[in-house]
This record gives structure tokens, C-alpha cells and sequence, in this order.
């Protein structure tokens, strides 16, 4: 049987389809946020964009993109320590490429009684995102399925007290980890609340911190708290879950014990970093023993690959990285990680386009 | 074959900071200096439990948090001989390496980690921090007399800093002064492009600098 349908199909069908590995009419494109800039919005920075309360400029970075390259999932997010900067860190702003912590807002275990879990309509940079939110799913809902999310429990409780000082209290004196991650834990959850209060339908998860422990730390202060996130965003109604792989030193390691999580609790698509195509295709066929509904997605470095390879480079390795990846279904066509700002919309048009095309040899 | 009192306590030392046990590490420490120990071998004895670290690290048989306690062990062991250890004179001639984040890039634990792994291996490290301009990289290269630049880079805007810096420092001081680079946005293809030399992580980074000296390098 062939894998693809010759009839066109709406984006919530194709979404669905490549979830179960039903056949479906073309490959399944991601979200391609670059951080949204550049795309018609000239003289627009990264901190211009991520710092607009009323996420007017990010609504219209995401207007265009989907415009142009009508992807099959949205996602609405800026950065990935905009949680913490609303818990209190303190990041530096640059003009193109995403802000990045210089302070962080827990210096002791005492700091955890003076810092309060953020409202996504009013702490920091949040409503960026819950304003932006709102004007996608009001113009985009019934076009694509719309996710918005947190970096998780794990990464938010790194990006407040700093990943070297939680590495070093989780050797010292794990208590005030389990103590800090409860408190990154119902922030979260308070968080995804509110985009679902925006439209939300799907929620995401992920960054890169948890990758910088072993497999058992990763099980003893990851899982459980990436746990609670999941099932409590079940219980909201959220219909489906995202979850980033980040590159990491233990990025190989722990992949495996994303299955811990509960990936049969809903759809699910984990992507990000995998070693190589063979080893996507591999773990596509790991997480499937664990849940009838889950795909994967990720690979193709978007720091490199996408952002300095020629068109004709990227088409070509998106071919190569299809046949292996492809067959059976349950495949998302998106880049390892954030997309570079300043990377050329040429590059993502020869990804996304190289994709729709594709069809098995 | 008699293993001495002094070997069989400088391979508990060395365990004790591969294991980040502060008070055993500072208890060691203190025991083979009223032994008569020179700062300088307990100084060598500590940082070959930091390289061994670095190993698993690179071998992925050690991550982060157990990292973390070592370098604290180490520390804590070195701020007990640190005051010998700067009037004793050092083996052989070290390296000149100025080490920085680009310009766009705050992330300073791989280069941390690097710093730490090329002072345990016997080089004059020289620290800039993180997010330098390409004109610092160069003016303290000149100043520090740099055989080698390291620069870090993790996220892909780096890049253009990177590249940037590389062409200033080599303006600056023509070829006295090589370079290095690591981080996740830096690229064996990108070190072979510009000519330099690239470490996948900071044991690999003590390892090029190593053949670069074998090489006769500096």
C-alpha cells in the first residue's frame, strides 16, 4: 500500500494520520518559527519581538510564516528562558538571536519563599505570547492545530537557580532540587493554563538541560516532574504534547527514557536532536511499542545545515534524511532546534518545499 | 613491589577529587604537605583527577553534576597549595592561551570547563568571560602574546563573531597566534575552512593542544 493519499487532505487530518502512521496525501510540516523576524518585519529585532507585551509583532512574524510556508502544526513561543525571566532572572537582550540568562533569580534555597509562580497574562515577557497567541488562534484555529508551552519542569528549575549550581545541588544536597522542581513544575502547569485560556491545543515541552544529566538523574529529577506536567495538562484537555529533544551530552542516553513520561497519555511528537537519521527511524520504532499515536521529528541541524547550507544542499539532505525516516509514517518534518534569526528564508523554503515534494523512490 | 605511603596517598587524593569528596580531598592535601610534598606534584596529582574526569566526560561515563564536584574538590585542594605553588617554578614551558565566549554568546560552561582542563594541564590560561568582541580577543592576544586563542561558541550567531575574530586577531598578529574552537554551534568543517583547530569537548581541546606542541607548535 501506498503510503500517501491522493486526495488532499486538511491539516488536522494530516496531523492526526501521520500521528497514528495512517497514510496521508504529503509529508506533515512542523513548526518553522525563526523567531519570527526578518519575515516582513523590517528593522524588527529579537528583543523588539519577545519584549512586545501585546504580541503584536510576533502575532505577524507567524502570520507570515504561515502564510508562506503553510506548515501543518503552530507553535507560539519566544524563548526559551522567557518562564524563568517572569519567575525573576535576569536576562541580556540582543538583537538577533534569543535572550539568554546573565542572573539567576534563586541564590539559595531561601530565595524559593520569595519568588511566586508567574501569570502568563501579566509576569514578564508571557504576554508576548499569551497576546500573540490569541490573535493566532483567532485568525489561524481553524486552519491548523495551534501549541504553545513551557521549557518544563526540569529546564525552568535550571534556568532559576542556574545550571551549574543545580548540577552541584543535585550532587550536594538534592532535597533543594526536589524543592525547586515542585515550585518549576506548578509553574508551569499555571503557565499552560493560560495558553489554553489563549486557544491552545496542543502544549510543548523541552530544552536543553535535562540532556546534561546521566540516565538515573535524569529518572530521579526529570521524569516524575515531566510526569505530573503531562497528566495535569491531560486533565486541562489539551489533546496533544510536543516534546523537544535538545542536543546535550547525555542527548543520546536519555531519549530512550522519554518513554517514562507516559507517551500513551496523548498524541504525542518527540523531535529535536537524534544522532542521525538511522537513529530517528530506530527510535521511531521504540516509542511506537509504547504508544499507538507518536511521531518523531528533528535531525536536520538547524544551526548549521539550515542556516549556511545552499538550497540545493538542504533539498538534497532532506531527500536523504526522508528515505530513512519516512517509511511507516509517523514523521514531522522539522528542524533539530530553534531556527537561526538571521538564517534565509530561501533555506527554509528549500526545506519545507524539498519535504512537500517528496515522495519514496 | 612496596608501594610507598606518599604513592598509595596521591592515588586516594586523586580518587577523592574524582569523586568531589571535599574534607577527604583537603585531609590528603594537608597529610602529603606535612610529608614534604612539593605544592607542585600535589598540584600535578590533583589535576590528573580533573582530567580523569574530562575522560568519562567525554566517554560519557560522567556528566555534568558529577563534574561539578569534582572541580569543587579541586578547588578546595588548590586553595591549600596555592601560595607554594606560586613561588615554586613550573616544568617545561607552558602554552600563552587567551580563552573567551563570542561576541553574541553568553554560555560559559564549556569554556569554564576547557579553562580548568588546559590550567590543570600546565598552561597560562587567560580568561576574557563571555560575549567578547573580536577586538578584545585580538588586543589581549597581543598584550598576553597568545600562542593560541580558544573561543567558544553555542549558539549559531557566534558564528559571524567567530569568524570575525579570526580575521582580527590574525590581522593583528599575523600567524603567531592559532586558534581553537568547541561548542555546540562550531564544526570540524568550520575549523578545516578557517584553518584552525576544532575540540568536540574540553578533553579533546587538551588533546589538540597537545599535538599541537608535539607538532612543535609555539
Amino acid at each position: 500500500m501506498s503510503e500517501f493519499t491522493k486526495d488532499e487532505m486538511s491539516t488536522f487530518d494530516r496531523v492526526s494520520a501521520t500521528l497514528k502512521g495512517e497514510p496521508t496525501d504529503r509529508i506533515c510540516i512542523g513548526w518553522l518559527g525563526r523567531k519570527e523576524t526578518g519575515l516582513g518585519l523590517p528593522q524588527v529585532t529579537v528583543a523588539d519581538v519577545v519584549r512586545d507585551k501585546n504580541g503584536i509583532l510576533l502575532y505577524k512574524g507567524i502570520k507570515a510564516l504561515t502564510e508562506k510556508f503553510k506548515p501543518d502544526i503552530i507553535t507560539v513561543t519566544t524563548y526559551t528562558t522567557v518562564e524563568a525571566v517572569a519567575i525573576g532572572t535576569k536576562d541580556k537582550y540582543f538583537k538577533d538571536q534569543l535572550p539568554a540568562p546573565v542572573e539567576y533569580v534563586i541564590k539559595s534555597p531561601e530565595d524559593l519563599d520569595r519568588v511566586h509562580i508567574p501569570d502568563p497574562r501579566v509576569d514578564g515577557d508571557l504576554p508576548c505570547i499569551y497576546n500573540a497567541l490569541r490573535k493566532v488562534v483567532r485568525d489561524f484555529g481553524n486552519y491548523a492545530p495551534i501549541s504553545a508551552g513551557t521549557v518544563g519542569p526540569f529546564s525552568v528549575a535550571a534556568r532559576i537557580r542556574g545550571l551549574w549550581d543545580i548540577s552541584f545541588d543535585i550532587m550536594r544536597r538534592p532535597w533543594f532540587v526536589h524543592d525547586l522542581l515542585k515550585f518549576a513544575t506548578d509553574a508551569c502547569i499555571n503557565i499552560i493554563e493560560g495558553w489554553q485560556s489563549a486557544g491552545a491545543t496542543g502544549f510543548t515541552s523541552g530544552a536543553g538541560s535535562e540532556t546534561v544529566l546521566s540516565p538515573e538523574h535524569f529518572r530521579q529529577f526529570c521524569v516524575p516532574y515531566e510526569r505530573q506536567y503531562l497528566q495535569s495538562a491531560k486533565k486541562m484537555g489539551f489533546l496533544s504534547y510536543s516534546r523537544h529533544i535538545c542536543s546535550g551530552p547525555s542527548a543520546d542516553l536519555v531519549v530512550d527514557d522519554m518513554t517514562r513520561f507516559g507517551l500513551d497519555e496523548m498524541p504525542t511528537l518527540v523531535w529535536g536532536y537524534y544522532k542521525d537519521a538511522a537513529t530517528m527511524a530506530q527510535k521511531k520504532k521504540l516509542f511506537a511499542e509504547f504508544s499507538p499515536c507518536v511521531a518523531v521529528g528533528g535531525t536536520f541541524r538547524a544551526s548549521d545545515q539550515l542556516a549556511y547550507w545552499s538550497p540545493s544542499e538542504i533539498e538534497a539532505e532532506v531527500n536523504r534524511l526522508l528515505e530513512t525516516c519516512y517509511p511507516g509514517g509517523k514523521y514531522v518534518h522539522v528542524a533539530d532546534c530553534c531556527i537561526p534569526p538571521a538564517t534565509p528564508l530561501e533555506n527554509i523554503e528549500a526545506f519545507v518545499i524539498s519535504a512537500k515534494k517528496y515522495r519514496p523512490k | 613491589m612496596v608501594v610507598s605511603e606518599e604513592t598509595q596517598l596521591a592515588e586516594v587524593l586523586k580518587q577523592n577529587v574524582i569523586k568531589g569528596d571535599v574534607k577527604a580531598t583537603e585531609s590528603c592535601v594537608n597529610k602529603l604537605l606535612e610529608m614534604g610534598l612539593s605544592a607542585r606534584k600535589i598540584f600535578d596529582i590533583i589535576s590528573t583527577g580533573v582530567l580523569h574526569m574530562g575522560e568519562q566526560l567525554s566517554n560519557k561515563e560522567a556528566f555534568l553534576p558529577e563534574l561539578v564536584v569534582t572541580i569543587d574538590a579541586f578547588k578546595k585542594g588548590l586553595a591549600l597549595i596555592e601560595t607554594k605553588l606560586k613561588s615554586e617554578p613550573k616544568a617545561g614551558k607552558p602554552l600563552r592561551i587567551v580563552i573567551g565566549t563570542v561576541e553574541g554568546d553568553i554560555h560559559n560552561i564549556g569554556k569554564n570547563l576547557v579553562k580548568t582542563m588546559l590550567e590543570v594541564s600546565g598552561h597560562d590560561v587567560y580568561d576574557l568571560g563571555v560575549d567578547i568582541p573580536a577586538d578584545v580577543f585580538a588586543a589581549k592576544a597581543q598584550e598576553f602574546d597568545a600562542d593560541i586563542v580558544g573561543m567558544s561558541a553555542l549558539v549559531s550567531p557566534g558564528l559571524m563573531s567567530l569568524r570575525k575574530t579570526v580575521e582580527r586577531v590574525r590581522q593583528v598578529r599575523g600567524d603567531r597566534t592559532n586558534f581553537i574552537i568547541g561548542g555546540y554551534a562550531t564544526s570540524p568543517a568550520l575549523a578545516e575552512e578557517l584553518n584552525i583547530m576544532y575540540a568536540k569537548d574540553a578533553i579533546d581541546a587538551v588533546n589538540k593542544i597537545h599535538d599541537f606542541v608535539n607538532r612543535g607548535g609555539a
